[in-house]
């Protein structure tokens, strides 16, 4: 099944008005209380507004399109059901024709079907800045080894020297940091490695490339999934980058998944569960970076969107960070407590506009809609309708869904004219908060709107370390020569980066990180302006809160190859009790920076011991090896000895090292007995203590 | 003595913590494995090409072993008198992702008996095949004295070019003594060895009763202890082993020989 996406000119418009008439007719049975107002609007709105919803998907096959969705079942509904793709608590996420999700309503075992909206990537001394190297060089050490950092983006330039590696020590870095690679904008099905697809509902959809599939293409110097966009392949670079190019990031020894993602809701789910059920297959902590957002939800944490991805961290060493949003200084949201007739005006910076505001049961609301010339629309609670007028096509749904507390009213215009205000008025039959967003800042603004609660989705989710920007570069050589960006001052927030906090009211974010100007590595394949290029054409320069999360990914990359048990809460308590706070920060926690900027050395300093374990519990960061190995080591609390064994196939004793009680970590430099550095193969490495030892691992030595 | 000992030394620089020819040690058949390298001064095994030449028939045998749990051992081997070959196959398995460890390798060898003397020769081929498809290879001399006791002496890698391109293949240099007389209705041998000694040196003693269609055995040595045993016809011999190590898992080898 190809899920290639992407916005298509609409043709024979009239054919498909008459066809969406047809099918609108025969799906008039459905169950709508169960849609979320998104699909109510595919299916009972005017066909002109259909069709500007439809035309944020991919061309489709009309009269009956393929639209992803989020499925909310009952626990006893079968895995099996068509279309069914990643399941995550009681949610799963899945495309379906539209008239089969009208079909899959009517069944009683299905609670709520949700439109899987669009979300948008968001946009040296960094590094630096965070402390990483205190931790690269100290006393224990990591780079993030035995770590798997995912991204799940626009996809990775894996011919850039800083994703590669030289295994054979002859300068030519022939070998991939990556270990899987999923294109979901691929067409067709192909490979799928062992750990996907084994359980009911795993989406087997574009194509899965293994590090061998990798490191082929890097011989051959021709790379088909390239990174076209260069934002993933930049905000990988800031996490993960090898020294091999020159500027490494904060992570430089952790192992890489990637997902190129198609940039909806329900691709970054299926693409995250991708990343962690590898990282379980190769049984490694993983931190997965999600610098992208969108504003589709009630900004709570309880949309399928949030909930999902909530759920997915469910152990400990899983950690998602995502990006705060780059919408700090648009006003594309209002709010506020509802008790007399309120009127917001929107004006329309496209010619679509989408818009959702949100309020909690008992509250109840008539909605009035005026036109720039004067056209009203009027709805009571339960109703919805459109209206076409002289300044575009609207549509409005203000049903009440049985199924939640929390209630949406949804908005859209078509043919909008840019500039040309719309009134939405709101008056209360049962008073309450209403806060609203636009489904995006390139749509418009409210001009009585405000840039708090500007965290997008899924920087609201509960489980979830989200990551605000400010300023570390305000000058850099280009291609087109010096730049110097204007409106930043280092080390004070970027204008840009969004505000909490979530509509529920949590703290959000929950740390700031380096976001503009941020120098890392560039996709070749991207198309850039020669500002933002480095003159060495490896690199280049962008800013966003999409810059600032990875600085925050590779942190806690760092705090995971030092301690693999720790989980998301752990992580995000010491991100937050190392956390400095400066002049420019001020008073915390607050709703701009969290707890303060992000130092990550600080962060592993404020951490307690770790728990004592059961048993003896050994585990190698990285693997094969040619210059030294590291292991990580946990005691049972009442052993009074311990040794690290290294033994070779003979099982001869080739090294051993005593281990202090309260130590984490342990280097073997490959040298045995006599001194001299042992050979390559296969050795077996144990954890022997008093009180029992560990299973051997197997250790290879390859130079 | 001196000069023994500087010839030692000399070697000693070039040796290694451990040694790159492991795989080919693992070919072992149960029989010699149990003996943890005394065999080298038995006749019957083909593990010193000076001792091929004393073999009383010929052997063909194939083996299997679980290795600490962890790494899986097939090799089949063929001997006569005065010549001897075989080929190994050792998997580690999927340690990681697109991380194999898996060698094959191969030894042949022949030698000529001069009285109570033997000396022969063999070539060792390695080719490690995961993580790195590569090859190298190397010269052996061995010597084998068939007085009261037997004497094995195995000189390896003599002349050697290593796979691995940063690694040398050094000298290493075992020897093994053994006994074996009759006791009364059956007969009975023990030896001593000092194997690797320019590596990783370590001794061995070992011990077997032969009751005629069974055989026991037993080895010893700092890290492992070696119960096996055989049984046997005139045309063929099962012979097993469980290898006992403080710290690692219990490895087990099977042999079928037929001669």
């Amino acid at each position: 099944m190809s899920r290639a996406r992407g916005p298509k000119p609409v043709k024979c418009r009239a054919v498909k008005l008459l066809l969406l008439l047809i099918l609108a007719a025969t799906l008039a049975w459905a169950s709508p209380e169960k849609l979320d107002p998104a699909l109510r609007a595919l299916l009972f709105s005017p066909p002109e507004t259909q069709l500007t919803l439809l035309s944020a998907y991919p061309e489709q096959a009309l009269p009956d399109p393929e639209i992803p969705v989020f499925v909310e079942l009952a626990p006893s509904a079968p895995s099996t059901l068509p279309g069914l793709r990643s399941r995550v608590g009681t949610w799963a996420t899945a495309s379906l024709p539209l008239s089969q999700i009208a079909q899959l309503a009517e069944r009683a075992d299905v609670l709520r079907i949700w439109a899987s909206r669009p979300v948008e990537p968001l946009l040296d001394l960094s590094v630096p800045e965070v402390g990483a190297p205190l931790l690269w060089y100290g006393s224990p050490s990591t780079t993030g080894q035995g770590v798997v950092l995912g991204f799940v983006d626009s996809g990775l330039d894996i011919l850039h020297p800083a994703f590669r590696v030289d295994r054979n020590a002859d300068g030519i870095p022939e070998g991939s940091r990556v270990l899987f690679y999923w294109d979901q904008t691929s067409g067709g099905i192909g490979w799928f490695p062992p750990f996907w697809g084994d359980e009911p509902g795993e989406g087997l959809y574009g194509q899965v490339y293994a590090q061998r599939d990798l490191e082929a293409a890097i011989t051959a110097n021709y790379w088909p999934a390239s990174d076209t966009l260069g934002h993933g392949t930049h905000v990988a670079g800031i996490a993960a980058a090898g020294p091999a190019g020159g500027l490494p990031g904060v992570a430089p020894g952790a192992d890489i998944v990637v997902v190129k993602t198609n940039f909806y809701e329900d691709g970054v789910v299926d693409g995250l569960k991708f990343v962690f059920e590898a990282a379980e297959y190769l049984g490694r902590p993983v931190v997965v970076n999600l610098s992208l957002g969108g504003h589709a939800g009630p900004h709570d944490g309880t949309s399928p969107f949030e909930r999902m991805i909530s759920d997915l961290v469910d152990r400990p060493g899983r950690i998602i960070v995502a990006a705060a949003g780059n919408e700090g200084a648009k006003k594309i949201h209002v709010g506020g407590e509802i008790r007399d007739r309120t009127t917001w005006t929107l004006v329309p910076a496209s010619a679509t506009v989408i818009a959702r505001f949100w309020y909690e049961l008992p509250g109840q609301f008539r909605i009035q809609v005026t036109s720039p010339r004067g056209e009203t629309l009027l709805l009571l609670p339960g109703q919805a309708r459109g209206l076409t007028t002289s300044s575009g096509v609207l549509w409005v749904d203000n049903s009440l869904s049985p199924a939640s507390q929390t209630q949406q009213v949804f908005l859209t215009l078509s043919g909008s004219l840019p500039g040309e205000p719309w009134k939405i008025t709101f008056e209360p039959v049962f008073p309450g908060r209403v806060d609203g967003w636009l489904e995006s800042a390139s749509m418009g603004s409210f001009s009585e709107g405000d840039s708090t609660m500007t965290i997008a989705e899924p920087g609201n989710a509960r489980r979830v370390i989200t990551v605000g920007a400010y300023v570390t570069r305000i000058t850099w050589n280009s291609q087109a020569g010096p730049q110097h960006a204007e409106g930043y001052t280092v080390q004070d927030l970027a204008p840009f980066s969004s505000q909490g906090p979530t509509r529920d009211g949590r703290l959000k974010p929950d740390l700031a990180a380096p976001g503009a100007w941020i120098v890392s590595a560039r996709s070749r394949e991207a198309q850039v302006s020669p500002w933002y290029a480095l003159p060495d054409g490896e690199h280049m320069v962008l800013a966003g809160t999409s810059m600032a999360a990875p600085h925050v990914a590779g942190s806690c990359a760092l705090l995971l190859s030092l301690r693999p048990s720790l989980s998301w809460q752990e992580v995000l308590e010491a991100l937050q009790a190392g956390a400095r706070v400066d002049a420019y920060v001020g008073p915390t926690p607050n709703a701009r920076w969290g707890r303060g900027k992000l130092q990550v050395a600080q962060a592993w300093a404020t951490m307690a011991a770790p728990p004592p374990a059961a048993e003896p519990w050994l585990s190698l960061l990285g693997n094969p090896v040619s210059t030294s190995a590291l292991f990580r080591y946990q005691l049972p609390e009442n052993v009074s000895w311990a040794e690290l064994r290294v033994y070779d196939l003979l099982g001869r004793l080739v090294w051993r090292a005593v281990l202090d009680r309260s130590g984490e970590t342990v280097r073997w430099d490959l040298l045995g007995p006599n001194g001299l550095q042992v050979a390559s193969g296969l050795y077996l490495v144990v954890l022997v203590t008093d009180r029992g030892a560990s299973e051997p691992l197997r250790l290879v030595v390859s130079r | 003595m001196r000069f023994l000992l500087v010839i030692l030394g000399i070697f000693g620089l070039w040796g290694r913590g451990a040694t790159v020819d492991v795989p080919l040690d693992l070919a072992r058949s149960a029989q010699a494995w149990c003996l943890l390298g005394v065999d080298l001064a038995l006749p019957d095994l083909a593990t010193n090409p000076g001792g091929l030449p004393f073999a009383a028939s010929w052997h063909l045998c194939s083996t299997f072993s679980s290795t600490f749990g962890v790494v899986r051992v097939w090799a089949i081997s063929l001997s006569t008198q005065g010549f001897g070959a075989e080929a190994v196959l050792v998997d580690g398995g999927e340690i990681g992702p697109n991380l194999h460890y898996r060698v094959w390798a191969g030894r042949a060898g022949a030698g000529l008996r001069l009285g109570q003397f033997g000396l022969g020769g063999q070539v060792r081929v390695l080719r490690p095949e995961q993580p790195k498809a590569l090859l190298g290879g190397a010269l052996d001399l061995g010597f084998f004295w068939a007085g009261p006791v037997y004497v094995g002496i195995l000189a390896e890698s003599l002349v050697s070019f290593s796979p691995y391109p940063h690694e040398g293949w050094p000298p290493d240099l075992s020897l093994a003594a053994a006994w074996r007389g009759d006791l009364g209705g059956f007969s009975g041998t023990v030896g001593v060895g000092f194997m690797d000694l320019l590596s990783l040196p370590a001794w061995a003693l070992a011990g077997a009763l032969d009751f005629g269609s069974v055989e026991l055995r037993l080895g010893l040595r700092a890290t492992a202890l070696s119960l096996g045993g055989s049984v046997e016809s005139s045309w063929f011999a099962l012979d097993w082993v469980f290898t006992l190590h403080p710290a690692l898992p219990l490895s087990f080898r099977v042999s079928f020989t037929l001669r």
